[in-house]
């Protein structure tokens, strides 16, 4: 009998339809993955589950029990725990205060800590740790409190190659223990490589569960309905170098020097909590740089406000969109914010090629469903301006296949410089950069050309 | 030197409401409510006392001063009010809800507690501890979590509307004890202008005091060395007692602006709650 | 119990609000009476200039109110900008220089908030709260000092305000709606608006958060200070502050009515004529002989009712 089934479950958000009648069910000792793309509808069904959202609609049974899961805390009672990206720890404690805080005993943990075979720094304060030892602690956590159900949601979506490989063998190892494990990705890979079966899910709606031996053709039908071609982009190759960072530091940014020229993208990768972020912004001069220099197009603009790279046609797309977008203030508000003439015409355009979701142009931005709150940015920093320099920061992060294609062919043909892009994943990377440099602590441990070798890649982001 | 011992005698009296109100308002800020409705706790509580005096009216004060902290954590955390703007109205409500029930009792002098004078003092110092040793307990450590983060408080399973409602009752009582305290030792009637913002010292000072309870105990005597001083510099000085009277507030604003500057420069590690007045609602995309 | 976002803003939230505070309205005043037809002339208007002065001066305030939350600043020092506003109209000549005085004083009085909150991020809630303490023992200090009218004898009083006709009053009500809804046309106005999401948001957007910060202080008190100003020139008679009466209450009721109305500026005014309403309700039950404070837990609770209509038109409620 399986520990957990949950049949028909329905979700409704604001302006979209999250799960539309979802089956799903795990054993003990199986680890079952929650395959499918950006928006599908894993994360709510696992959120669900979880008890941090009510379904609209279907049962859940443990054991053969009907249950209602009405809280994290009731999920806790129930055997069931969550490691997500967002982690269950304090930071601002350290990591023992955080277990006594979870009711976990210190001793019990230590000992499955060792069960694991991981460590398990009690004296460290949680914002000192890296993303993959957080982890680390949230699932020794979990089994000191006796779970039975672990779900993990897109677990190795901040963590590099090499550290990826032991997140998924600490999840076989987690069912070889006789739990339950359910894992969310949309990394087809992934699923095949650990899971013991696999459901697909696409827009809200369970298309299908398969067994071993995986078919990956078969999957990706399954996640993507339609065959989209997934475009190799490549350029002519050199034309002018028209920006030019040299030696920016800022807090985690050390000396780092990257050039763009003229019809290039060039891609950044690198693990997170590498100073991506910041770097994205230190090149869109929305922060200034405690070092260095940056020159676009011969003219020094190091420590301007950031009013003048914006008139020289630099889009900064942040990785919080809470700073480009007034999550308070209506669509049409927020357009307005770069739109000076024929407003409501032009958004009602660019609503059509994006395919945005609008209930209307009234509707506070925060109602929006994140995808289509990104796809809203891109309207009006792409289309409806001019760009030259695009400074973007996982631009496709959250973003169907769809769309996120849609991007680089808008970005290709709408952008008249270069663009530089702050990536997670590798084969993305790979597909559509001219260039790919590799940030590591802060700086540019390499860089790459084509032809890429993935290996190559992988290793430099693991040092 | 009657003089020094004097104004010595004075401040004590006056750091006594202020140091409790402050321990109240350091446990509210520290489970990330900015609760301006302290001082209508305040005021409310001393009414009560005012009204039946020691020692059923100070039992009934902090009843009664526990529970309206408790109605404000229910609104502003479960219904998610704005906090700043319904502590201020909490207060305007108990002005005028505590103004007619100890309107019988204006000018009345009122029998002075048990314990008054620098013996309420010490027994404040007590209470910092004791406040103190609560904050060290797996209570008090769900309080800073659920200021600090309590999105991952509440992924952890632990209720983070209860844990605030602790806290506001917490932070009730202490405040409640200050109003008594307020209106039976230090003045000694009632009157409506009474309370007259030692609620709101008590939430700058909290800050001051960086929400430590051993650090409020300094803290407090901030407003109150000023507050005294007043008093006594209007017998010396040919200041206007009424712009003597503005020392407290300003001093109190000065000694916050200072601190943020402080912080900075990176003078301590940054212990504000990061949550602090922003609700958190569970459902939110 | 569960709050959970609505798709389109709800607008009937503050239907709801307003009729809760009607209700709790009510039921104060029967308490208070206990008698259905005493209650019922305590709820009449009586005098109904002395109800449009009171609409007027709400008003002002609240656009007060509506200026500095719509950009997320948290201006609570009203009343003692007012103060300050009234002790400038009492130092001049005119009414249209009362006015104007009453308007850079406020100004003035918001600008040590807005200067700390802008480059140094200290709280302007508390600044400008502690600051209206501040503001009424300065104006005792003039009151018996240099503002002192030496004519009166046996009370101290200051001088006299000049006098402010009640058209004059409301049409400066009317000047500062205008003026509110124009500049939120205008795009200071949105980045003003910009700035409740966030200073990154308005640095995004290509402005300065720090002017904007300042500019909205500053704003919100010059229009508090107006406030105060035409309080205490529109008044009949007693155009001055005595020692005992220098506050009135109004910043309250000011922000009391931004928040019942929305904080949008025509649903402030529409709540402004609410809160006068209830404040002439507080005088009434005052005359019977209740504590002049009451009425300001009726406008407290008001209050309170307007921040659980801005819940509900944003949130719904879903018991589970």
């Amino acid at each position: 009998m399986p520990f957990l089934r949950a049949v028909g479950i329905r979700k409704f958000f604001p302006g979209v339809v999250a799960l539309d009648g979802v089956d799903f069910e795990v054993e003990r000792g199986e680890v079952h993955a929650l395959l499918g793309e950006n928006g599908a509808g894993k994360s709510t069904l696992v959120s669900i589950i979880y008890g941090v959202y009510l379904p609209d609609g279907g049962e859940i049974y443990i054991e053969g029990k009907r249950v209602e899961i009405t809280s994290p805390r009731r999920a806790a009672q129930m055997g069931i725990s969550l490691i997500s990206q967002h982690f269950a720890l304090v930071e601002t404690l350290t990591v023992e205060e955080n277990l006594k805080l979870a009711g976990v005993e210190v001793k019990r943990a230590l000992e499955m800590a060792d069960m694991l075979g991981v460590e398990l720094p009690l004296d460290k304060y949680v914002a000192e740790l890296t993303v993959g030892e957080r982890q680390r602690v949230e699932i020794v956590k979990a089994l000191a409190k006796e779970s039975v159900l672990f779900l993990m949601d897109e677990p190795t979506a901040l963590l590099s190659p090499r550290e990826s490989k032991a997140l998924l063998s600490t999840a076989k190892r987690l069912a070889e223990l006789g739990k339950a494990v359910v894992l969310v990705t949309h990394k087809i890979r992934e699923a095949v490589e650990v899971a013991d079966r696999i459901t697909v899910l696409r827009r809200g709606v369970r298309v299908g569960v398969f067994k071993k031996p995986f078919d990956e053709g078969e999957l990706l039908e399954a996640m993507f309905g339609k065959v989209i071609q997934r475009s190799v982009y490549k350029s002519a190759a050199g034309g002018e170098v028209i920006y030019r960072a040299e030696g920016l530091t800022g807090e985690r940014v050390r000396d780092m020097s990257i050039e763009l020229r003229r019809g290039e993208l060039v891609a950044v990768l690198g693990v997170a909590g590498n100073g991506q972020e910041e770097l994205m912004e230190l090149l869109a001069g929305f922060k200034r740089p405690q070092r260095g220099r940056i020159v676009l197009d011969g003219v020094d603009m190091t420590g301007r406000p950031f009013a003048e790279f914006l008139r020289r046609g630099v889009v900064y797309l942040p990785e919080d969109r809470g700073r480009a977008l007034a999550r308070d203030l209506s669509v049409i508000d927020n357009f307005k914010m770069r739109c000076f003439k024929d407003c409501v015409k032009k958004l009602e355009e660019f609503r059509e090629l994006l395919d945005i979701d609008i209930p209307s142009l009234s509707t506070r931005v925060s109602a929006l469903s994140g995808g289509n709150q990104q796809k809203l940015l891109l309207a009006r920093e792409l289309l409806l301006r001019d760009p030259y320099i695009v400074v973007a920061s996982y631009p496709t992060r959250g973003l169907d296949l769809e769309t996120s294609e849609k991007f680089y062919a808008i970005v290709r043909k709408v952008v008249k410089g270069a663009a530089v892009v702050s990536l997670e994943d590798v084969e993305e990377a790979v597909e559509k950069a001219d260039r790919i440099y590799v940030l590591s602590r802060g700086r540019v441990v390499a860089s790459f050309t084509p032809p890429y070798d993935v290996d190559q890649i992988a290793e430099a982001m693991a040092s | 030197m009657a003089v020094e011992l004097g104004v010595l005698f004075e401040v004590f009296k006056a750091a006594t409401p202020i140091l409790l109100a402050t321990l109240g308002a350091a446990v509210g800020q520290r489970a990330g409510v900015l609760n301006l409705g302290i001082e209508g706790t305040v005021y409310l509580s001393a009414a009560v006392a005012a009204l039946l005096g020691p020692p059923w009216g100070l039992l009934l004060a902090v009843a009664v001063g526990t529970l309206y902290n408790l109605l404000y954590y229910f609104l502003a955390n479960d219904f998610a009010l704005n906090q700043v703007l319904l502590g201020f109205a909490f207060t305007m409500v108990a002005y005028g809800v505590g103004s007619q029930v100890a309107q019988s009792r204006v000018g009345v002098p009122l029998q002075k507690p048990a314990l008054y004078g620098p013996e309420a003092f010490a027994a404040a110092v007590v209470l910092a501890v004791v406040v103190h040793v609560l904050l060290r307990t797996r209570l008090g450590v769900a309080i800073k979590a659920s200021g600090d983060d309590p999105a991952s408080l509440d992924l952890m399973g632990i209720d983070v509307y209860r844990v605030r409602k602790i806290a506001g009752a917490v932070e009730g009582l202490l405040a409640s004890a200050a109003g008594a305290y307020l209106v039976l030792a230090y003045y000694g009637s009632w009157s409506d202008q009474l309370v007259m913002g030692w609620g709101f010292l008590a939430v700058v000072t909290a800050m001051i005091a960086l929400w430590r309870p051993l650090l409020a105990i300094a803290a407090s005597l901030v407003p109150s060395t000023f507050i005294s001083l007043s008093y006594t510099l209007q017998r010396y000085l040919q200041i206007s007692p009424h712009l003597l009277n503005t020392t407290p507030y300003l001093a109190s604003i000065a000694v916050l602006v200072i601190l943020y500057i402080a912080a900075r420069r990176g003078a301590f590690k940054t212990s504000a709650p990061r949550w602090l007045a922003k609700p958190y609602i569970r459902e939110e995309r | 119990m569960r709050l959970v976002q609505r798709r389109e803003p709800y607008p009937l939230g503050y239907a709801v609000a307003l009729a809760g505070s009607l209700a709790t309205t009510l039921a104060a005043v029967l308490l208070a009476t206990n008698r259905l037809d005493s209650a019922l002339a305590v709820l009449a208007v009586t005098d109904w200039g002395f109800y449009l002065r009171v609409f007027a001066v709400v008003g002002i305030v609240a656009m007060s109110g509506v200026v500095s939350y719509r950009a997320g600043l948290w201006n609570i020092g009203q009343e003692g900008q007012a103060v300050v506003g009234a002790l400038a109209a009492l130092a001049s000549t005119d009414p249209l220089k009362a006015l104007l005085a009453g308007f850079l004083i406020g100004l003035a009085w918001a600008l040590p908030p807005a200067l700390l909150r802008a480059f140094l991020g200290v709280n302007e809630a508390v600044t400008t709260f502690l600051l209206t303490f501040v503001a009424v023992y300065t104006a005792r200090y003039f009151i018996e000092g240099p503002l002192r009218d030496p004519a009166k004898r046996g009370f101290v009083a200051s001088v006299e305000a000049p006098h402010l006709g009640l058209a004059a009053a409301v049409g400066a009500l009317a000047v500062v709606a205008i003026g509110v809804l124009v500049l939120y046309k205008t795009r200071r106005g949105l980045y003003l608006r910009l700035l409740a999401s966030g200073e990154e948001v308005v640095r995004y957007a290509g402005a300065s958060p720090t002017v904007y910060i300042l500019l909205g202080l500053a704003l919100s008190g010059a229009l508090a200070g107006l406030g105060g100003a035409v309080e205490i020139s529109s008044r009949e008679a007693g155009r001055y502050m005595t020692l005992q009466q220098v506050s009135t209450g109004f910043g309250l009721y000011g922000i009391s009515a931004a928040w019942l109305g929305g904080l949008s500026p025509l649903g402030a005014l529409a709540a402004s004529a609410y809160v006068a309403w209830l404040y002439q309700v507080g005088v009434n039950l005052k005359v019977l002989g209740l504590p002049a404070l009451v009425a300001n837990a009726l406008v407290g609770s008001a209050m309170a009712w307007g921040l659980a209509g801005y819940v509900l038109y944003k949130y719904r409620v879903v018991w589970r």
